[in-house]
């Protein structure tokens, strides 16, 4: 939470400094924003791009992603995704809603512990963009997200 | 008078003497401090140096001994283009953090010798398919790695794990008599993991490691003694290899990867 505060501070800043408002969302930045900002128990490292859509199969669906993940000791993820449009938003969150429900099945056999985790994934859509972020707190990935777009507005 | 205003002149000469020496004294003993900080950090990088030389020379001694047929030169990346990896979550962390798109990864968190053979765990095209079911739909493979053995640790016979894991081997070659087999050494977890895990520990790892090099050597496939490029010098996973002790971060996934393109046959 010390982080989040921090980084609300940083953003209040740079709002205040006259950031153009802008619709169009840096995906590598905010992931790396949420990785940086947020507390792992893993450290999540960034995926490479084919990879990405070898583990999200949505290469069709989206302009770019950029996924992180954690060494398996955990469910722990952040994945921003830019989609073509409104349709393909409209499957990209069909296919993140399986994606969970696969994760979930997953770990349930695996470590029972992070299924709980799972269950307090955030998935926030905001225009084009579709953020996915599996981290115990889940208030603080809500919060960061909130501060984020509004400032991007 | 004149020896009293001497003796006050020769006073204050000795009184700034001894002042500047003082100082330079000073200056010479913060200056050394600056000195060793420095010689410090020097040797603290030339042991770093050193080590990342004899792991480099370790390297090569493990790419001779470890190997049951003799390596070839080096190979890149694109040596896993007809490439199936077989394992668990190791595994697929060893995909995802090295990018190896290019290879089939037919992995699964928790995969064992049993469930690989007999559960529908593998997504294909929208369906489940157990590993050998899988390798059957695209035969044209022309090398298996595979990694399993850390999910049966707990197993209470260890000769059932042994005839799973031929029988795994012997799908595979049934499926495809062409392919080149690789066994990989099961990887070691921590020393603190190690110290405080009944299942997970050294001492089971040691264990079924020998278990499985000698599957290799009756079945002729290879065993790749892969644990030695994530070990430390006791054998243990380093600690700061993994946050659980067990699941390698990316920079040891890149080790394993060298490893395995360095003992291609």
């Amino acid at each position: 939470m010390k982080k989040i505060l921090a980084l609300m501070l940083a953003l209040t800043f740079l709002t205040s400094c006259g950031n153009t408002a802008s619709k169009e969302i840096n995906i590598d930045s905010l992931a790396e924003t949420m990785v940086s900002s947020l507390d792992f128990e893993d450290e999540l490292m960034a995926i490479d791009s084919e990879m990405a859509f070898y583990i999200h199969d949505v290469e069709e669906l989206v302009n770019d992603a950029v996924v992180y993940l954690g060494s398996g000791a955990t469910a722990e993820e952040v994945a921003v995704f830019e989609a073509k449009n409104k349709n393909a938003m409209k499957e990209l969150k069909e296919e993140i809603a399986e994606y969970i429900e696969d994760k979930r099945d997953e770990y349930e056999d695996y470590i029972p512990a992070e299924v709980s985790r799972i269950n307090k994934a955030v998935i926030r859509e905001e225009g084009n963009y579709l953020v996915l972020c599996i981290n115990n707190d889940a208030e603080s990935v809500k919060t960061l997200l909130e501060i984020y777009f509004n400032k991007e507005k | 008078m004149i020896v009293k205003k001497s003796f006050y002149i020769l006073f204050l000469l000795i009184l700034f003497c001894i002042t500047s020496c003082k100082e330079q004294a000073e200056e010479v003993m913060a200056s050394s401090e600056v000195s060793e900080e420095i010689s410090v950090v020097a040797i603290e990088e030339s042991v770093l140096e050193e080590s990342v030389y004899v792991a480099e020379k370790e390297d090569v001694k493990i790419s001779t001994d470890s190997v049951v047929t003799p390596p070839n030169a080096a190979v890149d990346e694109s040596y896993f283009d007809d490439t199936v990896f077989i394992g668990d979550s190791r595994t697929q962390g060893f995909i995802y953090y090295n990018g190896l798109s290019n290879a089939i990864a037919y992995v699964d968190k928790g995969l064992n010798v049993d469930t690989a053979l007999n559960k529908q765990v593998i997504k294909l095209d929208g369906n489940c398919y157990t590993v050998p079911e899988a390798l059957e739909k695209g035969r044209d493979f022309k090398k298996v790695y595979i990694m399993l053995g850390i999910n049966e640790l707990g197993w209470v016979y260890s000769d059932i794990f042994i005839e799973k894991y031929s029988e795994l081997i012997d799908r595979i070659k049934e499926i495809n008599p062409e392919t080149t087999i690789y066994v990989q050494s099961i990887l070691p977890v921590t020393e603190e993991k190690s110290n405080s895990d009944e299942i997970f520990n050294m001492d089971k790892i040691g264990q079924y490691n020998t278990l499985i090099k000698a599957m290799a050597d009756e079945k002729g496939v290879i065993y790749l003694n892969v644990a030695e490029s994530v070990s430390d010098e006791n054998g243990f996973l380093p600690k700061e290899a993994a946050t659980d002790g067990i699941h390698l971060k990316k920079s040891y996934c890149a080790l394993w990867l060298e490893y395995l393109k360095n003992n291609a046959v």
